[in-house]
C-alpha cells in the first residue's frame, strides 16, 4: 500500500438506493495519482453505479467520496467536472445536433477562458483521431458508432483533467474499433493520465488497468493487481454464472 | 392578379416574422426542459403594455422603451422559472405545464386590472410610408417588423451558434445529462433560457403593437396559441423550425384570409395544425423527441410509464381517492333536484343549475384527460356542438326534450370520435395540441358557419324543454328545467362512474399509464381511445344541451379555447381521473364567482393563486387523481 | 408423378425468426439473426451489452419493426404487424424495465393481462389462435355488458379473474397478499414478478421475457428458476424465450442457448456447448489483445 500520498480519488464504503432497491452496498476502492483502475462486473453488477456517484449522477445514501481532499458526494456534476474531471460517458452521448467542432470545443467548457491551450489542444485532437478532422463540419449524430466514440474520448481529453472517467468505453463496438479506443487509452496512460474505467470487457480493461475492482449484486468481490485477477478463475465465474 | 398575392406574401412574412418570435421563445424553453410554457403569451402581452407604458406614461422614447420592456420581461420570464417551475421538478408531469397556465391567468387578470380590460391605442412616433409597386403595396410597418423580426432571430441563431452560453443551450437541450457532465450547470441554462423567452416575448410584443398600433389585455392567448402552433409546425425544439413554421403560418393565413375570407383566417391555420399533427407530428425541423414525454425511464431506474400524472422521481406517493359511488351520484342528484321546495329564487336556481351542468361537463373532461391521459384543451367545442344540436332538433325540426338531449349527445358523441380520429398516435404534449386544435376550429366553425349557428349574432329562439313521454308536457318554469337539469345530470355521472369503475375504466387508465405495455398486452387502444372520447362527448353533448334549453340562446362566446383551458384546470383541482373530484370542482367553482361577484375582477388571480398552490400542496387535486 | 412442393415458410408450429436486421442510423443493431423456437422449447438468448438481445425481442413483439428478415408464428407472418395483433396471435412478452401500470393496482394490473381474452369471447390466447385472427366482441356489447352486468359477460369476467387469480398466486406470497397495493409501490422484483404474472394470465402459447431475473438476489433467481420450470411441466407446449443474463438460470432452464454478439448469432446449442465456446467466453470476456501495449505512447 502507498502510504506516502493520499489517493486521488477514493471511495469509503459507499450504499446507493435507486427508490427502494439498493444497487451498491458499502463499495469501497480508491485511485491513485497516475493510476488506471478498473471496475469490472456483468451487467446490473453496479459497476456503471459506481462511476455515476463519482460524477455526481446518482447521490450514495452512506458513505463518503473523496477527490483531491474534498469530500464530493451528493455534489453536482458540474461541480465534480469543475474540481478536475473529465467523463466520457456510457453510450458516448455525443450532441447529434451538433458539428464535430463543437462537441469537442464543449469538452473544454470549464477552462473555456483559455483559448489558446484550447485551440493547441483540439489541433492535438486532430492529429491523435484524423478521422475526426475528416468530418469536423459534420454533424456528431451522423458519425458511426465507433467515430462518436472517438468523439466522446477526444471531447473529455479537452478537459485536460486530472482524473478521467470512463464507462464502457467498448460498448457496442466492433473488434477492431475496440483496439482504436484501447490504443487512445493505452497512450493516454503513457502519458501519466490517472483513469477510472468501467468495463464488461474484462481482458482488455485487465490489460490496460494497473489494478482492478470485480462488482458482483453491488459488492466488491474481488480487487488486487489486474495481472494476478487476469488469471483468476473467479472473474471468469464473475461473468459466465459457471457453478 | 399577381401583385396582389405578392403584397399578400409580404404581409404574410411580416406577421408569420412575430409569430416566429414567440415560437422561439416556445421552442427554447421546451428545448431544455421539455415544457410547453403557456405562460408564453402573457410575457408577449406584458412585453407590450410595459412599452406602452414606457411610451405613455414615462415618456421614453420607442426604443429606450423597447429596450426596458425587453429588460423587464428577461427578468420575468427568469422569475417565472424559479418561482412556478423549480419547486415542481419532482412533480407529475403535468404540474409544471398548468403551472404556467395559472401564471397566464393571473397575469392577464392583473393587466387588466392595472391597464383596465379596454384596448388603448400604441403611439407610433413615426410616420406609416405606403410603397406601391403597380397594385401590389407595402408599408413601413410591415419592413419595421419584418426587419426587426429577421434581425432578432440572426442574432438569436448566432448567439446559439457563437458564444459559450448558447451552446450550452443547445448541448442542454440534446442532451442533458451529457451537457452536465461537461460541466454545464443546466439549471442556469434552464434559467437562461426563460430569460430569452421572455425578452423575445417582449420584441414580439412590441412588434405586433406596432403592427395594430394597439395593445389590449386579452392579446396574450391568440397570439401566444398562434406562436405555439408555429413552434409545433417547425418541430417544437428546433429554433430554424420555430421560424420557418412562423413564416409558413404567417403565409397561409394571410391568404386564406385574402381568397377566401377574413373569418377563415384561423380557421384555415388550425386546420394545418391538426394536418401536420397527423402526417408530420414531429414539425418540419423536428425529431420524435416529443413522444419522449415520461415514455423511457431515466438511467435512474424510474418506473416506465407514458402517464402525465407520473413523475421524474423514482418515488411516488399514494394519495387518498376520494369518490362516490354511482348510486351517490343519484342521491346527490336527487337531492339537489328537491332545491325548489326550499328555495324559488330564480337568481339561486338560476345559478345552481348552471353549476350542475358544469359539473356534468368538467366530468367529461376528467374522463378524457384523467382516466384516458389524454389533456383535453377543446372541450368546449363538444360542449358547443351540444347546444347548438338541441336548439336546431328542439326549435327547427321540433323534437321533443327526451329526443333532442338523446340526439345532441349521440351527435356529439360521433364528433368526438371523429375529433380523436387525428390523436389516436399521438400523446403527451402533441395530443395536448391537437385537442388545443380541436376546440379552436370548433369555435372557428360556431363563429363561421352562418347559416347553421347564425355565428356571433346568436342561435336564439330555443324552446321550453317538452316531454315527449309526459304527453308534450313543458317544462316552461326555472324550476321545472332545474329538476330536468339535476336528474339528467345525476344519471350522467352515474352511469359513466359505472363505467369507470368497470373493465372498461381500467383500460383506460392502463392506457393511460403505460400505452405501449397496453399494446403489448393485446389490448385493442384505439377502440378504447375512441370510447373514451364517445363517452366524453356524449357527456359534453348533454352538458351542452342542458344548457341551450336554460339559456334559450347560444352564441360561440360561451365556448371559447381559454373557457376550455379553464375546465381542464378544474379537473386537475378535482383530481383527474376523478369523477366526484371533476363535478364538485366544476359545481363549486361555478357557483364561488357569483358569491365573490363584488371581487369580480380579482377573481381569475385568487383562481390562479388557487391553483398554483394546490399544485405545490396537493398534485393529485382536492378528492385525489385517480 | 405429383411433385408436391414443399410450402413456402412451411407450416410447422413455432416461431421461426429468418434473416432478421434492424439498423438504426448505421447501426447494425441486429444483422442477419435465425432461430426457431419450438412448442415446449426454453430457448435463452444470451450475450454481452449491447449485443441485440433487447431489440430481437422488440422485433419479434412487433414493437419495432424490422430492417429485412421475417418472422413467422406456424405459417402466420408477424414481421409488420403492430404489437397488438401479435400479442393477440398468442405472443405475450415482459420489458426489460418492468412496465407495469404503475399507478393501478396490483389485481387491476395483471387483470389487463386477461381483457384481450375476454374481448374474444372468454377464450384464452392460445385457443384456435388462427381462427380470423381473433374477432373482438363488439363494443356496444361490451358497454351493455359493463353497464348491466349481462350474465353472459360477467361469466366471462369471472373466468377471466380467476386466470388473474392463479396467475398471481403462481408467486406465493409475494403478490396475492399486496392485490390491492398501487403497482409502483412493489420493489424491484417483485414489479418483474407482476409482469411475468400479467403475461401468464393471458395464457399465451409463446412468451418472451427480457431480462426476468434482474434485480433479483440469488435465493430470488432460483425461485424464479423453480417457477419457470413449474410452469413447463404444466404446460408442455409452452414455447419460452428468455433473454437473460444470469448464466446460473439460463444454464438450468435453457434446451438451447443462442447466443449473440453485435447484433450476430455468435453460437447456437446446449447451454454447456454454447457458453463453454471459446468465442463465446472471449465474447463475455473481451480478446486478448494481439500487440504489446506500450509501443506507440506518443499523446501528450
Amino acid at each position: 500500500m502507498n502510504t506516502a500520498k493520499p489517493a486521488l480519488l477514493s471511495i469509503d464504503a459507499i450504499d446507493v438506493h435507486y427508490g427502494a432497491v439498493q444497487a451498491l452496498y458499502g463499495v469501497s476502492l480508491h485511485v491513485n495519482a497516475g493510476e488506471v483502475v478498473s471496475v469490472l462486473g456483468g451487467n446490473a453488477s453496479g459497476k456503471s453505479t459506481t462511476l455515476k456517484s463519482v460524477l455526481g449522477l446518482v447521490g450514495p445514501t452512506q458513505g463518503r467520496i473523496v477527490l483531491d481532499g474534498r469530500e464530493i458526494q451528493g455534489r453536482a456534476p458540474a461541480d465534480v467536472i469543475d474540481l478536475g474531471v473529465a467523463s466520457v460517458p456510457e453510450g458516448r452521448r455525443v450532441f447529434p445536433d451538433m458539428s464535430v467542432d463543437e462537441n469537442l470545443l464543449l469538452g473544454a467548457y470549464p477552462r473555456r477562458k483559455h483559448k489558446a491551450d484550447i485551440a493547441q489542444d483540439l489541433a492535438e485532437v486532430f492529429t491523435t483521431f484524423p478521422r475526426l478532422a475528416e468530418r469536423r463540419k459534420q454533424l456528431a449524430g451522423t458519425l458511426s458508432g465507433g467515430e462518436q466514440q472517438m468523439l466522446a474520448l477526444g471531447r473529455a481529453w479537452l478537459r485536460r483533467g486530472k482524473l478521467v472517467c470512463i464507462d464502457e468505453p467498448s460498448m457496442g463496438l466492433s473488434p477492431r474499433f475496440v483496439d482504436a479506443v484501447y490504443d487512445v487509452l493505452f497512450r493516454w496512460k503513457a502519458a501519466g493520465q490517472t483513469i477510472l474505467l468501467v468495463e464488461q470487457n474484462a481482458r482488455i480493461a485487465l490489460e490496460l488497468a494497473d489494478r482492478a475492482y470485480v462488482l458482483q449484486y453491488g459488492h466488491v468481490v474481488l480487487e488486487g493487481n489486474a495481472a494476478d485477477l487476469a488469471a483468476d478463475a473467479a472473474v471468469q465465474k464473475a461473468y459466465l454464472g459457471a457453478a | 392578379m399577381l401583385e396582389l398575392f405578392a403584397s399578400q406574401i409580404v404581409n404574410g412574412l411580416a406577421i408569420g416574422q412575430v409569430y416566429a418570435l414567440i415560437a422561439l421563445g416556445f421552442s427554447l424553453v421546451f428545448g431544455v426542459s421539455n415544457l410547453i410554457n403557456f405562460a408564453q403569451g402573457a410575457l408577449f402581452m406584458l412585453g407590450a403594455f410595459i412599452a406602452f407604458t414606457g411610451v405613455t406614461t414615462l415618456h421614453l422614447p420607442l426604443v429606450a422603451a423597447a429596450a426596458l420592456s425587453v429588460a423587464v420581461m428577461s427578468l420575468l420570464g427568469m422569475l417565472l422559472e424559479r418561482l412556478a417551475l423549480r419547486p415542481l421538478e419532482n412533480a407529475p408531469y403535468i404540474a409544471p405545464v398548468l403551472s404556467t397556465l395559472a401564471i397566464s391567468l393571473i397575469v392577464d387578470q392583473l393587466a387588466e386590472i392595472i391597464w383596465s380590460p379596454e384596448g388603448q391605442a400604441f403611439p407610433v412616433p413615426f410616420e406609416e410610408v405606403t410603397y406601391f409597386f403597380g397594385s401590389a403595396y407595402i408599408t413601413s410597418t410591415d419592413l419595421l417588423i419584418f426587419g426587426f423580426g429577421a434581425a432578432a432571430a440572426i442574432a438569436l441563431t448566432l448567439f446559439l451558434s457563437r458564444s459559450w452560453l448558447g451552446r450550452t443551450l443547445r448541448a442542454t437541450a440534446q442532451d442533458r445529462d451529457a451537457a452536465a457532465q461537461l460541466g454545464v450547470r443546466t439549471s442556469n441554462v434552464k434559467r437562461l433560457a426563460f430569460g430569452l423567452a421572455g425578452a423575445l416575448g417582449a420584441l414580439s410584443g412590441i412588434l405586433v403593437a406596432l403592427y395594430f398600433k394597439s395593445v389590449f389585455p386579452q392579446m396574450g392567448l391568440p397570439y401566444g396559441l398562434k406562436g405555439f402552433a408555429a413552434a409545433l409546425l417547425g418541430g417544437l425544439a428546433s429554433t430554424p423550425g420555430a421560424v420557418l413554421g412562423g413564416l409558413l403560418l404567417g403565409i397561409v393565413e394571410t391568404l386564406a384570409s385574402a381568397y377566401i375570407g377574413e373569418g377563415y383566417r384561423d380557421l384555415v391555420a388550425y386546420t394545418l395544425v391538426l394536418v401536420f399533427l397527423v402526417f408530420r407530428p414531429q414539425g418540419l425541423l423536428g425529431d420524435r423527441r416529443l413522444d419522449a414525454l415520461g415514455g423511457l425511464g431515466g438511467a435512474g431506474g424510474a418506473m416506465p410509464s407514458t402517464s402525465v400524472l407520473s413523475s421524474s422521481s423514482s418515488q411516488r406517493k399514494a394519495t387518498r381517492v376520494l369518490e362516490l359511488p354511482p348510486w351517490g351520484f343519484l342521491a346527490v342528484g336527487l337531492a339537489l333536484a328537491l332545491l325548489p321546495v326550499a328555495t324559488q329564487n330564480a337568481y339561486v336556481l338560476q345559478a345552481v343549475a348552471y353549476a350542475i351542468i358544469f359539473a356534468l361537463l368538467v366530468a367529461s373532461v376528467t374522463l378524457v384527460s384523467g382516466s384516458l391521459g389524454i389533456l383535453s384543451i377543446g372541450h368546449m367545442a363538444f360542449y358547443g356542438v351540444g347546444a347548438y344540436a338541441v336548439g336546431i332538433l328542439a326549435r327547427n325540426h321540433g323534437w321533443p326534450a327526451e329526443a333532442a338531449l338523446l340526439g345532441a349527445a349521440a351527435i356529439t358523441a360521433i364528433i368526438a370520435m371523429v375529433a380523436a380520429l387525428p390523436l389516436l398516435k399521438l400523446s403527451g404534449h402533441t395530443a395536448a395540441l391537437g385537442t388545443l386544435a380541436v376546440g379552436q376550429i370548433g369555435y372557428l366553425v360556431f363563429m363561421t358557419w352562418l347559416d347553421v349557428t347564425r355565428g356571433p349574432m346568436g342561435f336564439i329562439g330555443i324552446p321550453a324543454p317538452r316531454l315527449g313521454l309526459l304527453g308534450g308536457y313543458t317544462l316552461a318554469s326555472l324550476t321545472q328545467k332545474f329538476c330536468l337539469i339535476a336528474v339528467v345530470v345525476a344519471v350522467g355521472l352515474a352511469l359513466a362512474q359505472r363505467l369507470l369503475n368497470s373493465g372498461i375504466g381500467r383500460v383506460w387508465r392502463g392506457i393511460r399509464e403505460d400505452r405501449l405495455a397496453a399494446h403489448a398486452a393485446g389490448l385493442p387502444v384505439r377502440r378504447y381511445i375512441l370510447l373514451g372520447f364517445a363517452l366524453s362527448g356524449l357527456l359534453a353533448g348533454t352538458a351542452g344541451g342542458l344548457f341551450a334549453y336554460v339559456q334559450s340562446v347560444v352564441s360561440p362566446e360561451s365556448f371559447t379555447v381559454s373557457a376550455s383551458i379553464l375546465l381542464l384546470t378544474l379537473a386537475v383541482l378535482g383530481g383527474l381521473g376523478n369523477l366526484t373530484g371533476a363535478a364538485l370542482a366544476g359545481f363549486a367553482l361555478t357557483l364561488l364567482p357569483e358569491l365573490l361577484r363584488p371581487f369580480a375582477e380579482w377573481r381569475m388571480i385568487a383562481y390562479g393563486v388557487a391553483l398554483l398552490l394546490m399544485l405545490r400542496l396537493r398534485p393529485n387535486g382536492l378528492l385525489g387523481a385517480r | 408423378m405429383v411433385h408436391s412442393l414443399p410450402t413456402p415458410g412451411s407450416t410447422q408450429p413455432g416461431l421461426h425468426v429468418q434473416g432478421l436486421s434492424r439498423h438504426f442510423s448505421g447501426v447494425k443493431a441486429v444483422d442477419d439473426v435465425s432461430f426457431d423456437l419450438l412448442p415446449g422449447e426454453i430457448l435463452a438468448l444470451v450475450g454481452p451489452n449491447g449485443a441485440g438481445k433487447s431489440t430481437l425481442i422488440q422485433l419479434v413483439s412487433g414493437v419495432e419493426r424490422p430492417t429485412a428478415g421475417r418472422i413467422l408464428l406456424g405459417d402466420v407472418r408477424l414481421d409488420g404487424r403492430g404489437p397488438e395483433r401479435i400479442a393477440r396471435l398468442g405472443m405475450g412478452r415482459s420489458f426489460q424495465t418492468s412496465r407495469v401500470f404503475p399507478a393501478l393496482t396490483v389485481w387491476d394490473s395483471v387483470r389487463l393481462g386477461t381483457q384481450a381474452g375476454l374481448l374474444r369471447g372468454g377464450g384464452t390466447m392460445h385457443k384456435d389462435p388462427g381462427s380470423g385472427h381473433g374477432r373482438l366482441s363488439n363494443p356496444l356489447a361490451e358497454i351493455a355488458g359493463e353497464l348491466l352486468g349481462l350474465p353472459g359477460w360477467r361469466r366471462r369476467r369471472a373466468e377471466a379473474d380467476a386466470r388473474a387469480e392463479t396467475a398471481l398466486k403462481r408467486f406465493g406470497d409475494r403478490l396475492w397478499p399486496r392485490r390491492d397495493q398501487p403497482a409502483f409501490s412493489l420493489s424491484y422484483a417483485n414489479r418483474r414478478r407482476l409482469e411475468i404474472a400479467r403475461v401468464l394470465a393471458a395464457e399465451p402459447r409463446y412468451v418472451l421475457l427480457d431480462e426476468p431475473a434482474a434485480g433479483m438476489n440469488p435465493s430470488e433467481t432460483a425461485e424464479l428458476t423453480d417457477l419457470l420450470l413449474a410452469l413447463r411441466a404444466e404446460q408442455p407446449t409452452l414455447g419460452l424465450l428468455v433473454v437473460e443474463h444470469k448464466l446460473s438460470l439460463v444454464r438450468r432452464i435453457a434446451d438451447r442457448v443462442v447466443v449473440l454478439n453485435q447484433g450476430r448469432v455468435l453460437a447456437t446449442g446446449t447451454p454447456a456447448e454454447a457458453l463453454d465456446d471459446p468465442e463465446v467466453v472471449e465474447a463475455y470476456l473481451g480478446r486478448r489483445r494481439t500487440r504489446p501495449a506500450e509501443s506507440d505512447a506518443h499523446l501528450g
